[in-house]
């Protein structure tokens, strides 16, 4: 894998992101009600909310307006709360572990029980383990993830007392206990992806057990572990690959409620109450930080298709 | 690849004049559909549901809104097949009831996703260029956002309620609706029969209409009838946190918000709420994932 094309992934990602930040920016503006009154308060003068609002900038043009927020952006400051004296950038920054701790366990989670399961069905189909797995990803794609948050919790945390029901310990403090906070949420929202994860990584090993270079491979005599790992995982992960980063977009929004059901305040209980303050610095910060974090696990995703596949490489 | 043209008829093999219509694509796949008994399941739960977002007044047991503090949390019994809840009032009325939000929710996000996706995709696969360029740029930075994100910061700008939250739904889906459609365009657009129709002088209007519309809607009625499914997962995850149905209406989704509250006085309450949502999701995807089968084993026939 050249340097280059790392950083040609990079500009590409970064040119979304760019994308994003002028829809963001034009977006927020047309949430309704004056921010600087909002700011100011209800029984502000005119005069002070005018003294507000050249404070903001919002008398300032729009595109004066954006470059100023972009500058600002780039130097990692995305303005203060309209409803709390607090920067947007520390206040997300602060929310975010319990968010991406559930992300990320119900990502490995997902990776590791869906290839699993789809591999193992692909390689035995038409036996009952592939009906148990094909049923198993049906169901499991149907079900919302926060709905399944709650009867894990209600099971695992309230009747049989194994894990704590809410809260949240960060990692740097206590590695175990983090784990049991984070365990019940990750798997409920790891299960529709591994389910997706896990019938794509089927469908994708029996297609390359029908290909002639695997008929050819065990016509030389390759079988067992040895075609398996050398033929048959390498070519069908391709297509797993590019589930998985698809899958980035539904672990982040479905964790902004399965978050609310495990009594985690991270990053979706601040977007709630920012829809609902219609508090614009912050959303416009929110929306940029999940952009952020996608278009991440994308380049990541991005760079192992490439690493996997080396006739994507050259191109 | 038309569904409307006569299958051809090979000159070379004599074909039974019976065998004749069995050969239509579109036949292929509506016989392989009606012989799949899951698709036929799936079809007739959805069929009940909508039998119960139009009828539920007349045949729910309770009235779903009747309150009996007396009996509260029952549980299950002869009565109440699945118990009352803090208020007193009858689970299943009001799961029948919500049966209309279950169907009605989805169709708002759906039909906002089609009427922004579905022309813009056409166009850009017919005629390319700038068109082309810019709703695809655009369709990649909104599909690099979360689509539940998106649809938060969109009701930021509408505010709550079961119709905006569904817009916003819809807007965050339409780059996917866009992208299947778009592709199906595209392909169409080269075929032999688009280039006469287009020499002969053919309106765009036309071209669209007669010849586009009817060679892309088996992909699209596939991505659809999936879409469903996913919408309804959202509306049920945007009223469970509070920004879809407002009360006094409820849905599955807020039902499983207030069976959060009391989980502690009725830690099985969000079992009813949650499995038939499951089912409903179920069986859009059974349905989407049998039309996309039989659609392609119509092709190769």
């Amino acid at each position: 894998m050249s340097l280059t094309l790392v950083v040609r992934r990079l500009a590409a990602g970064l040119v979304v992101l760019w994308i994003v930040s002028v829809m963001t920016f034009l977006m927020v503006r047309l949430i309704p009600g004056d921010p600087a009154r909002t700011v100011a308060g209800e029984q502000a003068t005119p005069e002070l909310v005018e003294a507000v609002r050249a404070q903001l900038g919002l008398d300032q043009p729009l595109l004066t307006q954006y470059l100023r927020w972009l500058g600002g952006v780039l130097q990692g400051d995305l303005g203060m709360s309209l409803t709390s004296p607090r920067p947007v950038a520390q206040t997300i920054l602060q929310a975010a572990p319990a968010t991406l701790s559930i992300t990320l366990v119900a990502l490995v989670l997902a990776v590791v029980l869906g290839v699993t399961a789809g591999v193992v069905a692909g390689l035995r189909q038409g036996t009952w383990i592939d009906r148990v797995v094909s049923t198993l990803a049906t169901l499991g794609i149907a079900m919302p993830g926060f709905w399944v948050a709650m009867l894990l919790i209600s099971i695992f945390a309230m009747k049989l007392h194994l894990l704590p029901a809410t809260g949240y310990a960060p990692f740097s403090e206590d590695p175990a206990r983090w784990l049991q906070h984070v365990l019940l949420p990750g798997a409920a929202l790891a299960l529709a992806t591994a389910a997706q994860i896990a019938r794509q990584a089927r469908g994708s090993v029996a297609d390359v057990l029908a290909e002639p270079y695997v008929r050819t491979a065990r016509a030389r005599g390759a079988s067992g572990s040895v075609l398996v790992r050398r033929h048959v995982l390498r070519n069908a992960s391709i297509p797993v690959i590019t589930v998985i980063g698809l899958q980035a977009g539904h672990l982040l929004g479905g964790v902004i409620i399965v978050e609310t059901v495990a009594g985690m305040s991270g990053i979706g209980t601040l977007a709630l109450r920012a829809v609902l303050d219609r508090d614009y610095t912050m959303i416009q910060g929110y929306v940029l930080f999940a952009a952020v974090v996608m278009v991440g696990i994308n380049l990541v995703v991005d760079l192992a298709y490439q690493w996997v596949n080396p006739k994507v490489r050259a191109a | 690849m038309t569904t409307l043209s006569p299958a051809p008829v090979p000159v070379d093999r004599p074909v039974a004049a019976s065998a004749l219509p069995n050969r239509s694509p579109m036949r292929t796949a509506a016989r392989a559909f009606f012989r799949s008994p899951a698709a036929l399941s799936a079809l007739a739960f959805l069929a009940l549901l909508l039998f119960l977002a139009v009828a539920a007044p007349l045949v729910v047991p309770y009235d779903p809104a009747a309150q009996n503090l007396a009996n509260r949390f029952s549980g299950p019994s002869a009565e109440h097949w699945l118990g009352t809840d803090e208020f007193g009032r009858d689970v299943l009325s009001r799961m029948m009831t919500a049966a209309q939000i279950a169907l009605v929710a989805p169709l708002i996000a759906v039909g906002t996703a089609a009427v922004i996706g579905v022309p813009t995709a056409l166009l850009a696969g017919l005629r390319r260029g700038a068109i082309d360029a810019v709703a695809g740029r655009l369709a990649d930075a909104v599909m690099s956002l979360p689509a539940l994100a998106l649809a938060m910061a969109i009701i930021a700008i509408l505010g709550p309620g079961l119709v905006n939250s569904m817009i916003a739904v819809g807007i965050a889906f339409a780059p996917s609706l866009f992208r299947v459609v778009r592709g199906a365009a595209l392909a169409t657009s080269r075929e032999t029969f688009m280039e006469s129709a287009e020499s002969i002088g053919c309106t765009t209007r036309r071209m669209v209409w007669v010849h586009l519309l009817p060679n892309v809607a088996a992909p699209m009625l596939v991505q659809v009838t999936i879409l469903m499914g996913v919408a309804l997962l959202a509306e049920a995850g945007l009223s469970f946190i509070g920004l879809g149905v407002q009360p006094p209406d409820s849905s599955w989704g807020s039902m499983l918000a207030d069976a959060y509250q009391n989980q502690f006085r009725d830690p099985f309450g969000a079992v009813a709420p949650g499995a038939a949502l499951a089912l409903t999701v179920l069986c859009f995807n059974v349905l989407g994932d049998t039309l996309r089968d039989v659609i392609a084993a119509g092709r190769r026939a």
